[in-house]
Parts: C-alpha cells; sequence; structure tokens
C-alpha cells in the first residue's frame, strides 16, 4: 500500500497534467491499455473529473479492462464528469451504493449509439426488476439484448468482444426472470432456452429453469434439469440449492426413500468442505491474497468439494475476468519495451505492477466474500435438508401411529433406484452439451392422494 | 417444530401395540429422528431452543415406547424369575432414555431461561418424572407447566388434564376434581369421554355420588357418539357400583334392567370390588340382591362360589359350609365349569386344612365341645370331597388321621394311618402310603408327655416303613434308630444284622457304619469277647464294613496292642524268633510312628543279639528314622555301641551311617556323646573314602555347635585327602570353607602353592595372581597371629621373594656404565647402591628361614655384584688419551677390587648357609621343578616389555 501511495505521489509530483495527457495518448497509439489505468485515474482525479479528450481512450480502455477498475474512485468526482463514461462509471458505482433511483436517471442518459448502451440497459433492467416493473425490465433487456446483439461484430477486440457477450447473455437469462418473478412459469420455461447453453451465464440459469418447473409441478423436469449438475461439464457448480431443490422435489412426491438418500448424500458430500471453508475464513479474516492464491491454484485443492467451490469461483464471470486482466497486462509488457522513453518505460512498467497488484487484490476480495456466502449457504442448506428429512421421518412415525401401513410398495425404491442409475449410467461419458438440461425423468408420484 | 409431536407423543403411545413389530419399527424411526434432531443441533451450534425441545421429547418419546416392551418382557416372567432379580435391571433401557430426556430439558432451560415454550418443556419433564415413579417432582414440573403457559393456550388445557390426572392417580380426588372441572365444560375433545370418566370416580371416591352417578350417565350417553373415546363397558362396570355404594341399589338394578340383559355378572363384580373394600355386608347384600334375581344355576354357581371366598376370607366357617353345601347340591343338575369346579374344591380342601389347623392349635385342645365340633365339619367336608373327587375316597383314613393327629389323639390317629396305609396299598397309592407312613413316623415323634404310648409303636412303625422304603436316606435314619433300640437292648445279633443291612444298602455311610462297628466292638471289649472282636476285625480288614482313616487307625492301634503284648510276652519267654516275627508285624503294620520305632529298635537289638551284621544295621538306621530327638537321647548308648560293634566288624560305611545318623540326632543337644557320634563319623568315612559324606558331616559341624579344634581337625583331614588324590578343583572349593580355621592357615600354604603350581603348570595365568596373594595373606596371617609356617608352606612363600630378587637383579644390570666422566660416576653410584639395596632385600628372605630363600638368596647378591666388577673391568673411557685411560683402569682397578672381596665373602656365606641348613638337596630338588621355570619365564617377560 505504502508503495503504491509513494508511486502515485511520484507520479503526481513528475508530471504535469500536460506531460498526462501526452502519455496516455502516446501510450494508447501503442496499444497500452492496462498500463495506462492508473494515469488514466490520475488524469480523472487532477481534472476534477472533466477528462476531455481522454475521453475516446477511457471509452475503450473500460471496455477492455471493466469498469470496475475505476469504482475506486470517489463518487463525487465521478458524478462531476459529463461524458459518457464517466457518467456510466458514476451510475454503476451509485447502483453499486444502493441508490437506484439516481442510477436510473445517470444509465437513462446514456445514449443510445454509445458503446456502454447495452450494459446500461442491462442495468436498466436490474433496476426495474428490483422495483418490480417487470414491464419496464422486460423492455430495458429486450433493448440490453438488442443492442449488444447489434455491436457484436469482428472489429472488436476479443475482450470487448467478450464483455458485450456475457452483457448479452445475461440480458437474455433476465427475461425468464422477470417471467419466474411474475410466477409466468410457462412463459419463464420458454424463455430460458433463448440462452446458448455455452454461455458462461447458463449453469446458474439452469437451476432457475429446474425452480420454474417445480412451480409448475413438473416435478420430473425438474429432476431431470438437476441432474444436468452431474454432467462432468457443470461439476463445479457447486450450490447446495441444487441438493435441496431435489431433496424438495421427492418430498412433494412422497418418494421417501429418495428424499432420505438426497439428504444423506448431501451431508456426505458437504460436510467437510463446509467445516473446511468455515475454519478457513475464521483464519484468514484479512488476508485478500491468501483467497487469490487459493482460487488461483483450485487445481491444487485436496478436497474435492472445497475445489469446486473455488473453481466455481475462478469461473465467475467477473472473477474470470480479474484474471484475464492480469494475463494481458503481464503480456502488455513486451509492448511497453517498445516505448522509447526509459522514464515512460519504467513508469509504465510500475503501472502494471500496481494494476496487477489491484487485480490480485479485487480477486481476492471477490473469492473471500464468495466462499463466507457459500458457507453460510451450506450451513442453512443443511438445516433445510435436516428439517426436510424430520418431516419424512415425521409423516412415516405418524402413519405408523395411526395403525396405517407407511407403504413399501408406493415410490418402490429399488424401481426408482434402477431407473435412476441406469439413467446416470448412460450419462457417465455420454453427457453431450447439447443435450444439457433437457433430461426429463419418469418417476410417478407416490403421494396418496395425487397419485 | 410443530407440536403436534407433542400430542402423538403423549396420547398415542398410551395404546398399546397390537405388534411389538410395529412399535420397534417406531422406536426405529426415533432413532433416526435422534440422529437427524443431534445433527441439525450441530448446526445451530446448539443454539436453537426449539431442536434442543424436540431431542427431549424423543427420548421420552423413545423412553415410553422401551419401557412398554421391557414391561412386557417383565410380565411374560415366570414369579420365580421376577423375584430372583430386582425389577429395576428389567427396565434399565427406559429409564436411561428418561435421564437423557431430563438432562435434555433441563439443559434447554438452563440454557434458555426466557424459552416461549417453557411450559411444554415442563410438560415434558413433568411426564418424564411421573415415568421414574416420582410423582411428587412430576407434579412440581406439571405446575410450574401450568403457570408458564399462556391462558388460552392449547398447552394449558393439557397441562391442567394431565394435573388432574396426576391427582386422580394419585388418589388426590379433590384435586383432581378441579383440574378436571376447569375443562369438562369443553366437550369438543374425543377424549372427553375418558376426563369425565375419571372425573366421576374422583366424585365416588370423596363420595359425592350424585355428580359422580351423573357424569357416568354422560359418559355412557357420548360414548355412542364415534366422535369420543368409548367408554360404555367401563361405565356398564362401574355404574352399579356407584348405585350400590350410594345406597341406591334398586335405581342401580333399575339402570341395568335397562339394558335388558341378566346383569347378575355385573353385580358379582361390585361385590367383589365391595369385597376388596373391607364392605362385607354391602357385598353380601349385594349378593343377596344377585341371588334373588339370578335366573339360572350357572349365576347361582357364581355367587355361591364368590361367597363362598367371602366367607373363607372372613372366617365365617358355618355359612361357609352351608354355601359348600347348596353348591355341591347344585352340583347334582348343574355342571361346574372347569375352573369352578378347582376352585369348589380348592376352597373345600381349604377349609378342611384349616379346620385341622384350629383342631391342632392349641386353644381348642382346652375345650373338647369345640374340637370336636370342628372334627365333625371336617368330616362333611370330607364327605363333600368323596363326592367331589371318588377316586380320593380311599383317602379319608388319612385324612381321618390326620384330623386325629390334629386333635392329639395319637393312637386313634396312628390306627387310621394304619388302615389308610393298608387300603392305599391295595391300589398302590403310592402318594397316600408316603403320606400315611410319614404320618405313623411324624406321631411316635411325639413327646412322651403327648404320647405316653409312642414306644410302644417304635418298632412296628420302624419295620413298617422300611418295608415301605429300604433304601431312600430317610430309610437309612430309620435303620440307625431301630440299631440304636437293639444297642440299648445289647441285642448282637439284631445288631450285626442290621449292621449288615445297612451296610449293603449304605455303602458309602462310613460315618454311620462306623458308629455302628464301634459299639459293637464296645460291646465285644465290655464282654471280653477277644475272638468276636478279632473276626470282626477281620471282617472290617476284608473291606465288609467302610471305616474312615482315622477309624480303622484307631482299630488297627486295637489290634497293635494286643500284638504288643504278644512280643512282650515272647521277650519275656526268651523266644526271641517269635518276639522277631511279632516286631515284624507291629512294624509293618502298626499305625503309630512310636510303636513302629519301638518295634525297629527292638529288632535292631534282637539281630545284634544274633550277630547279624547287615540286618543290625538296617533296623538301626530304621529305628533312627522314626525316633525323634529325645527318644533317641534314651537309647543313644546302645546306638554307640552298635556302632562300635558295626567299626569292629570292619563294616565302616555302616558304622559311619550309624554315627553320623547319631551325631544328627544329637545336633542340638550338649551331649558328650555327640563328639563322639562325630569323630566316630570322620574317621569312619576317612576310612572308607567316603569324602563327600566327610564333607555333608563338616558342614553341619557349625550349626551343631562342634568345638572348633575338631573342625580344624576334619578340615586337615580334609584338605590332606585332596591333596593327596591331587584334587585341585575340590581343594579349591573346599579351601574357603578351610581358611575359615584360623589355626590351619598355615597348614595351608603349602596346600595353597599346590594349587597355584597346579593352574601354572595348566597355564591359567588368570588365578595365579588371586593364589600367589592368597599365600601371602596366609603367611601374614600366620607370622601376626604367630604361629608356626611349616617348612613347605615357608618354601613357598620364599620361592615368591626369590623371583622378586631376580627381578630386582636385573634391573640392576639393566644400567650400563657410559662416558662422559660425570655420567660414569653418577652411573656406577647408583648401581652401587642398587646392589646394597639387593643385599638387604637378600637379608630378609634368608631371615624368614625357608631353605629355598637361603639357598637361592646368595647366588643372586653374588650374581649382582661379579656383574659390576665385570663391567668395571672390560669399562674402556671411549675418545679419551691413553694416560687417561690407564689412569681410569687403575682407579677403577681398586674400585673392582673391593668388590670382588665382597663376592668372596658372600660366596663363603652361601656355602655354610648350605651346610647349616641342609638345604643343598632340597634344593637341587625344587630347582627341578617345572614350577621354577615357568615362574622365570613370566618375569622375564614382564622386564622386556618395559623396554628394562
Amino acid at each position: 500500500m505504502l508503495k503504491v501511495l509513494f508511486l502515485f505521489i511520484f507520479s503526481l509530483y513528475s508530471y504535469g497534467q500536460g506531460k498526462l495527457v501526452q502519455n496516455i495518448k502516446y501510450g494508447y497509439s501503442k496499444g497500452l491499455r492496462y498500463s495506462l489505468v492508473p494515469l488514466l485515474k490520475e488524469h480523472i482525479y487532477l481534472s476534477k473529473g472533466n477528462i476531455g479528450s481522454v475521453e475516446k481512450y477511457l471509452q475503450k480502455i473500460i471496455l477492455t479492462v471493466g469498469a470496475r477498475n475505476f469504482e475506486g474512485l470517489d463518487t463525487s468526482l465521478l458524478l462531476r464528469g459529463s461524458t459518457t463514461s464517466m457518467r456510466y462509471l458514476a451510475a454503476k458505482k451509485v447502483f453499486g451504493e444502493g441508490d437506484y433511483d439516481k442510477a436510473k436517471s445517470l444509465f437513462s442518459r446514456i445514449r443510445s449509439t454509445s458503446t456502454f448502451y447495452p450494459f446500461a440497459q442491462n442495468f436498466l433492467a436490474v433496476i426495474s426488476y428490483l422495483k418490480k416493473e417487470y414491464s419496464s425490465s422486460l423492455n430495458h433487456y429486450q433493448s440490453c439484448l438488442d443492442s449488444s446483439a447489434s455491436r457484436l461484430d469482428d472489429s472488436l477486440s476479443t475482450r470487448v468482444f467478450k464483455q458485450i457477450k456475457v452483457n448479452r447473455d445475461i440480458c437474455i437469462a433476465g427475461i425468464p426472470r422477470v417471467h419466474y418473478a411474475q410466477k409466468n412459469y410457462k412463459k419463464a420455461d420458454y424463455t430460458y432456452l433463448d440462452l446458448d447453453k455455452r454461455s458462461i451465464a447458463w449453469p446458474p440459469i439452469l437451476l432457475e429453469e429446474a425452480w420454474s418447473s417445480y412451480y409448475r409441478k413438473h416435478y420430473n423436469r425438474t429432476l431431470g434439469k438437476l441432474v444436468t449438475y452431474k454432467a462432468p461439464q457443470l461439476r463445479f457448480v457447486s450450490n447446495p440449492e441444487i441438493y435441496l431443490l431435489r431433496a424438495t422435489t421427492y418430498l412433494r412426491m412422497c418418494l421417501y426413500g429418495d428424499v432420505s438418500k438426497v439428504v444423506e448424500d448431501f451431508y456426505n458430500r458437504y460436510e467437510k468442505t463446509a467445516q473446511k471453508s468455515e475454519q478457513l475464513i475464521k483464519q484468514e479474516q484479512s488476508n485478500p491474497d491468501y483467497y487469490y492464491q487459493l482460487v488461483k491454484n483450485y487445481q491444487n485443492e485436496s478436497d474435492e468439494e472445497f475445489q469446486y467451490a473455488l473453481k466455481g469461483v475462478y469461473k465467475s464471470p467477473n472473477v474470470k475476468s480479474f484474471f484475464d486482466n492480469i494475463r494481458f497486462a503481464e503480456a502488455e509488457r513486451k509492448k511497453i519495451r517498445k516505448v522509447k522513453s526509459g522514464k515512460l518505460q519504467s513508469l509504465l512498467n510500475n503501472n502494471i505492477d500496481e494494476f496487477v497488484k489491484i487485480q490480485k487484490k479485487v480477486i481476492g476480495l471477490v473469492a473471500q466474500s464468495k466462499l463466507e456466502k457459500h458457507g453460510l449457504d451450506l450451513r442453512k442448506s443443511f438445516q433445510a435438508m435436516s428439517y426436510i428429512k424430520l418431516e419424512v421421518l415425521g409423516r412415516k412415525k405418524e402413519a405408523l401411529y395411526e395403525g396405517k401401513e407407511f407403504s413399501t410398495k408406493r415410490g418402490d425404491i429399488k424401481y426408482l433406484k434402477r431407473n435412476d442409475r441406469q439413467y446416470f449410467w448412460s450419462f457417465n461419458k455420454e453427457f453431450w452439451s447439447d443435450e444439457l438440461g433437457d433430461y426429463v425423468f419418469a418417476l410417478p408420484v407416490e403421494c396418496p392422494n395425487e397419485k | 417444530m410443530k407440536n403436534k409431536y407433542l400430542y402423538i407423543l403423549l396420547i398415542l403411545p398410551l395404546f398399546s401395540f397390537g405388534q411389538s413389530n410395529r412399535s420397534q419399527r417406531i422406536i426405529n424411526i426415533i432413532d433416526q429422528e435422534i440422529q437427524e434432531v443431534t445433527r441439525l443441533s450441530r448446526q445451530f451450534q446448539g443454539q436453537n431452543p426449539n431442536i434442543l425441545f424436540r431431542k427431549s421429547e424423543l427420548y421420552l418419546e423413545k423412553g415410553r415406547l422401551i419401557k412398554e416392551q421391557e414391561n412386557n418382557r417383565y410380565l411374560s416372567l415366570s414369579v420365580s424369575q421376577r423375584k430372583s432379580t430386582s425389577k429395576d435391571s428389567h427396565f434399565r433401557g427406559s429409564y436411561g432414555l428418561f435421564l437423557k430426556a431430563r438432562d435434555e430439558a433441563l439443559g434447554l432451560l438452563r440454557k434458555f431461561p426466557d424459552y416461549e415454550k417453557a411450559g411444554d418443556v415442563y410438560y415434558i419433564l413433568g411426564f418424564n418424572e411421573k415415568e421414574f415413579g416420582d410423582d411428587k417432582k412430576a407434579l412440581d414440573y406439571l405446575i410450574k407447566a401450568e403457570q408458564k403457559s399462556g391462558n388460552d393456550s392449547k398447552s394449558k388445557v393439557r397441562i391442567q388434564n394431565a394435573l388432574a390426572e396426576m391427582y386422580y392417580n394419585n388418589k388426590k380426588y379433590k384435586q383432581a376434581i378441579n383440574y378436571y372441572e376447569k375443562n369438562i365444560n369443553n366437550k369438543s375433545d374425543r377424549w372427553w369421554t375418558k376426563d369425565a370418566y375419571n372425573l366421576a370416580w374422583s366424585y365416588f371416591r370423596v363420595r359425592n355420588y350424585d355428580p359422580a352417578i351423573r357424569y357416568m350417565k354422560d359418559v355412557e350417553k357420548l360414548s355412542a357418539n364415534k366422535k369420543y373415546v368409548d367408554m360404555t363397558s367401563q361405565v356398564n362396570k362401574d355404574i352399579g357400583l356407584f348405585y350400590a355404594e350410594s345406597g341406591r341399589m334398586d335405581e342401580g338394578v333399575r339402570h341395568y334392567k335397562k339394558y335388558n340383559k341378566d346383569f347378575t355378572l355385573e353385580l358379582i363384580t361390585i361385590a367383589t370390588f365391595l369385597k376388596e373394600s373391607g364392605k362385607l355386608t354391602q357385598a353380601t347384600t349385594v349378593l343377596n340382591e344377585a341371588l334373588k334375581i339370578a335366573k339360572d344355576n350357572k349365576s347361582k354357581a357364581k355367587i355361591y362360589l364368590t361367597r363362598m371366598q367371602l366367607f373363607d376370607k372372613y372366617e365365617k366357617n358355618n355359612y361357609h359350609l352351608q354355601d359348600s353345601i347348596a353348591l355341591y347340591k347344585l352340583t347334582k343338575n348343574y355342571k361346574l365349569t372347569a375352573d369352578q369346579q378347582k376352585l369348589f374344591k380348592f376352597q373345600v380342601k381349604k377349609q378342611i386344612g384349616k379346620l385341622q389347623k384350629k383342631i391342632g392349635d392349641k386353644s381348642y385342645q382346652k375345650s373338647k365341645v369345640v374340637t370336636n365340633e370342628k372334627v365333625n365339619q371336617v368330616v362333611k367336608y370330607l364327605t363333600l370331597l368323596k363326592g367331589l373327587e371318588p377316586q380320593t375316597q380311599n383317602d379319608n383314613h388319612f385324612y381321618m388321621a390326620e384330623t386325629y393327629f390334629q386333635a392329639g389323639q395319637y393312637d386313634k390317629a396312628i390306627d387310621n394311618y394304619k388302615k389308610g396305609y393298608a387300603i392305599a396299598k391295595k391300589t398302590n397309592n403310592k402318594k397316600t402310603m408316603d403320606r400315611s407312613i410319614e404320618g405313623m413316623l411324624q406321631a411316635i415323634a411325639q413327646s412322651k408327655e403327648k404320647f405316653p404310648n409312642r414306644e410302644k409303636y417304635y418298632y412296628p412303625v420302624y419295620m413298617a416303613y422300611l418295608k415301605h422304603d429300604s433304601s431312600s436316606s430317610k430309610a437309612k435314619e430309620i435303620y440307625k434308630k431301630l440299631y440304636k433300640i437293639q444297642y440299648e437292648k445289647q441285642n448282637i445279633t439284631e445288631m450285626k444284622k442290621i449292621l449288615g443291612t445297612f451296610s449293603k444298602k449304605y455303602p458309602n455311610a462310613t460315618a454311620d457304619q462306623e458308629k455302628m462297628v464301634n459299639s459293637l466292638v464296645n460291646i465285644y471289649s465290655k464282654q471280653g469277647k477277644d475272638g468276636d472282636l478279632a473276626m470282626l476285625l477281620g471282617d472290617i480288614k476284608k473291606g465288609k464294613y467302610r471305616m474312615s482313616s482315622a477309624g480303622m487307625k484307631d482299630l488297627a492301634d486295637v489290634g497293635q496292642k494286643i500284638e504288643v503284648k504278644k512280643a512282650e510276652k515272647y521277650l519275656a519267654k526268651k523266644d526271641f524268633k517269635s518276639a522277631k516275627q511279632s516286631y515284624l508285624k507291629i512294624f509293618s503294620t502298626g499305625s503309630s510312628k512310636v510303636a513302629k520305632a519301638n518295634a525297629a529298635y527292638n529288632l535292631m537289638v534282637l539281630n545284634y543279639e544274633d550277630k547279624k551284621l547287615q540286618d543290625t544295621y538296617s533296623w538301626g538306621t530304621q529305628a533312627l528314622s522314626l525316633m525323634d530327638d529325645k527318644e533317641f537321647t534314651k537309647y543313644k548308648g546302645t546306638f554307640l555301641s552298635v556302632s562300635k560293634y558295626l567299626f569292629e566288624r570292619l563294616q565302616f560305611k555302616s558304622s559311619a551311617d550309624i554315627s553320623h545318623r547319631g551325631y544328627a540326632k544329637l545336633c542340638k543337644s550338649n551331649s558328650s556323646a555327640k563328639k563322639s557320634f562325630y569323630n566316630n563319623s570322620v574317621s569312619m568315612y576317612k576310612a572308607s573314602n567316603q569324602i563327600s559324606n566327610l564333607i555333608k558331616l563338616r558342614n553341619s559341624a557349625r550349626t551343631c555347635r562342634m568345638d572348633t579344634k575338631s573342625i580344624t581337625s576334619t578340615d586337615k583331614e580334609i584338605v590332606d585327602y585332596y591333596v593327596s588324590k591331587n584334587d585341585f578343583s575340590s581343594l579349591e572349593r573346599f579351601f574357603p570353607i578351610a581358611e575359615q580355621s584360623l589355626d590351619l592357615q598355615p597348614y595351608l600354604i603349602d596346600p595353597a602353592f599346590r594349587i597355584y603350581a597346579h593352574y601354572q603348570k595348566q597355564r591359567n595365568t588368570g588365578k595365579l595372581s588371586f593364589w600367589q596373594s592368597k599365600i601371602e595373606q596366609l603367611y601374614k596371617n600366620s607370622k601376626s597371629r604367630r604361629l608356626k609356617v611349616p617348612p613347605e608352606g615357608l618354601n613357598a612363600v620364599s620361592m615368591f621373594d626369590i623371583a622378586k630378587l631376580k627381578d630386582e637383579l636385573r634391573r640392576v644390570k639393566a644400567v650400563r656404565l657410559a662416558f662422559p666422566e660425570d655420567r660414569f660416576t653418577s652411573t656406577l653410584e647408583s648401581k652401587i647402591k642398587k646392589l646394597d639395596a639387593l643385599q638387604g632385600n637378600v637379608k630378609r628372605v634368608q631371615k624368614m628361614g625357608a631353605n629355598f630363600g637361603v639357598a637361592h638368596s646368595y647366588p643372586i647378591l653374588i650374581e649382582g655384584y661379579q656383574s659390576l666388577i665385570n663391567e668395571i673391568d672390560s669399562f674402556t673411557p671411549p675418545g679419551k688419551s691413553p694416560q687417561y685411560v690407564a689412569s681410569f683402569k687403575q682407579s677403577m682397578g681398586q674400585v673392582s677390587g673391593q668388590l670382588k672381596e665382597k663376592v668372596k665373602n658372600f660366596q663363603n656365606l652361601a656355602q655354610r648357609a648350605v651346610k647349616d641348613n641342609e638345604i643343598l638337596s632340597t634344593y637341587q630338588g625344587m630347582k627341578q621343578t617345572p614350577v621354577y621355570n615357568v615362574f622365570d619365564d613370566m618375569k622375564f617377560y614382564d622386564a622386556e616389555r618395559t623396554g628394562r
């Protein structure tokens, strides 16, 4: 931290603002992006938001490195800016601070021609969704989708292309979510299909689809969706909710043997991992670097489940983009070597150092909070699982007390298991990506009243 | 966590499960629930009170189910099985679970004192305590539960009803009424009928009959509605009692008539209840009422039987007899059920028994009238019994006998027993035969005051018994009694007969046979019937009668005494041959040690007389081994003579053995004979080369307090023996013992040197230094005690001194004269000084007076001086002028001249010493011993090694 501060002061006193802008322009012309981030931030700071001609460089760089790298700047400073980039940064920041009205007003002012427009539409859709203004939300999602699609062309750099693509996919997934929130499950189910299964946004959507089917009482479809998480491609999705929904679905179907099996499987799969992750978080309270290393080297983790959890963090879109930032930033050093001025070369290399350091710290912090949440989710899920099992046991006991024979034929475990296994067995090595999420179970509901 | 569980937990288990299988399945589920709740609690880190509460509930629930299983198991046990174990041990499983439930609940209350469902927790605790059987605590908890539960809560109703039930079960009916009344107006619960039924009973118990009957009627009415628990059968059973107890029997009868069915049974049940409550009159009234309305014999039979039980309980014998007769008459037209028949017979027999007991009771003996009345009643009951059990009619004599027995009329009793027995025998009724004969035995066992004629019956009764049973343990006692009778009569013939039979029947009854034999021996002895006695002893010897070893010994003593008497007679007559045979017999058959010792001793003497050496010796040793020390002292003179006698006949070994044994007997005594025995033994052992025995003897010498001189002398003998045999290893082993005799130490120097020489010869260098020091030590000790060392010893010591002198000489010779001049002078001075010292040491050796020392020391001294003379004479200073050399040689010539004089002088002295001490031959002899050479080698080696 001290070193960063020193560099900052050094740059403050070593370069005048004119020189700063000159360097940004020069650097940009040499294809530099990541090493310019500290210079841009410095310029925003020194110009008090009035960045002037630097705007066009800022836009391109935000799209490349992500807006989050600028969100560390003071909100009031960002709000002073009048350019699209500055507005976008300010809007994101106030959104993050929970001031949706202000965020909405700022995002709305981003013009449709702006590169940030699709992103702004996405945020506006979310704000409307949160305000339960579903129709407006749907409109913004649609606008987001269209504008994203229209901007996807080959002239874009890989990274910018990726950002827009992910934005588009999130908006595709947003539409069924709005339907789901409106309990319009049928429509939700239909629109979920619009999302490409190869998308990074797809795995969590699968669970939402499963929930939607559940609410439509399409329990076999729910189970079919959930079984997809057993596919090798999706093993890293370490979401306890999958088990919870599976157990709840079996409970709904009065398949008590299966409920118990899911509960036991869940405990077996996660109990140790949960203890480990809780202990780890307790030990490493304020050590982002530790978490960065943990996620970076997730493959070295011996505990399989914990490795999946780490992999989940690693693969989450926002964390992934920071890892990409580090990779690209390091690659940029080659370009810096071509800069003629040795002094500037040294400054830019220092900037890369600083940039990388910040990326790592952010990754560490995000990972920590994600793991904490994961641990919390697990704890809650254990409780829910136990309650579900107790419910099953209670039902069985009540039946016995009342002298009713608790059916052993109904929900025949053997039959179900066999079916289940056969089904899974054929998956083991043959999970075709294009079939993922399309499986449907064929189990009879065993509740006396619903048979 | 739903409260429905609480409902299930506390209500449903009250029903018994048709199948224990179902109960077990529920328990299995509860186990899973406990497991899951524990896991869940862990997820909440023990901070969720609802879960803790659930856990407690589950333990209680399981506990109640387990208790039900345990209870069923317990009830299935036989009475004896139940008595043999503590009841608690059958309920350990449930007890453990109740404890857990309580601990969980108490833990919860401690952790969460403000828990919103505290009322329910206390309710659980209350139930738990109820299961523990601690009603007081249960009540306390339930009262707390009531206080903690909200006013309108369902829990409160449940708790109040539980409290009501608790009070009801504890017979606190007023409180029960109070709690039941709180919620009784709310008839919505299906369990209302049960609560109201308990309430009715509570009112009944406090004698408030109107509300009791009213609630009973309500319960009966609502029981018809399926919504409620059906209590109809209970109401039907009990309402009559309520009417009867309230004195409204007519109303009760009317109520029952409503049912339009025979309710005699209900009345009987009520009567039974009244009877058990101690209300005899009311019970009788109800039964009388029942008898009035009873239409059929079936009901009447029941009433009679119930009344008979009632009269039996309250000792109304006449009424009982009346009902018995009435019921008997009824059975002519009505067949009782098997159970009733059984009960009827039981009642009749019980009355007979009771009456017989009363007849036997002293208080009735005073009044013959009362006794006769009871006897008459018995006769009537017996008549009934004959009708009820025709197969027992033959037993009438027996029962009569029993009655007479109880009435104290034993002659009549025995007469009837005899008749009863005779009849029973005809029909082979073993049981009655047994009991009759037993009765007779009991009768004659009465005291003389009670039964003056009893003796008249002894013989016939015993004989009758033995005819009936001749081999049981009881018969055994009878035989003994009969034998006693014959013994008192001194009837030897009968006694022998009984003994003969007894010994065959009870071959293992050793003690009894022995007593019988002894009493026969007693009579024979008293009557002087030696022939009969001998025959008897012969029979015993043949094993005809079984005797204990002690008994046999006693009898043998009797025989032996006869034999001793015989032998003594022979001795007196000088018939030694017969006497010998008698003693031999006593010795071989005698059981006492003293008798055997005496026999052996006498046999020794008799053989001594006959000059039979070997027999004398062997009987002598026998006698010695059997005689105790005290006894031996009396005869020691004889044994000394025997020893001497054997020695004179060159029987060294035998003589030594007798002496040694004699010495051992006198070991602790101060008798002078001890020394004689000891010395004899030493001489005889030496003479017969029995060195190991000699050693044994020597080893015991100190223990037996032998004098030092004798011991030293023995040691010398042993040492000499080993030396003579060249047995050095034994000598070495014995050495530590021998050297304890201080006076022997000078003598031991030579044997020690011989051991040394032996090891030297063996080249066993490891032991040499030990023995050298031993020799020196012995010599030193002898000197300090001014004891004379034998010449061999002195020679041995001087040999070591000579070796040392030679060593010294070698050191002198090793230093060579050399130039420059001052070095030459100092070396010469030093050598002369050393030779002076050598001379001093030679003198010391010579003073010791050993021939060897004297002979060998002079040559050493002479050699020392001679070698110096030679060295001086041959020395020429190197690199010096001829004048210097000449002057040097001249001066040195003078020095060597003086030395030569000295040498001459020594040679003369040596010759004189050889002459004076006559040592030449010894010296020559010693010189040739290999010892000496080896000795020399050793020392030389040492000198070379150190570079001198």
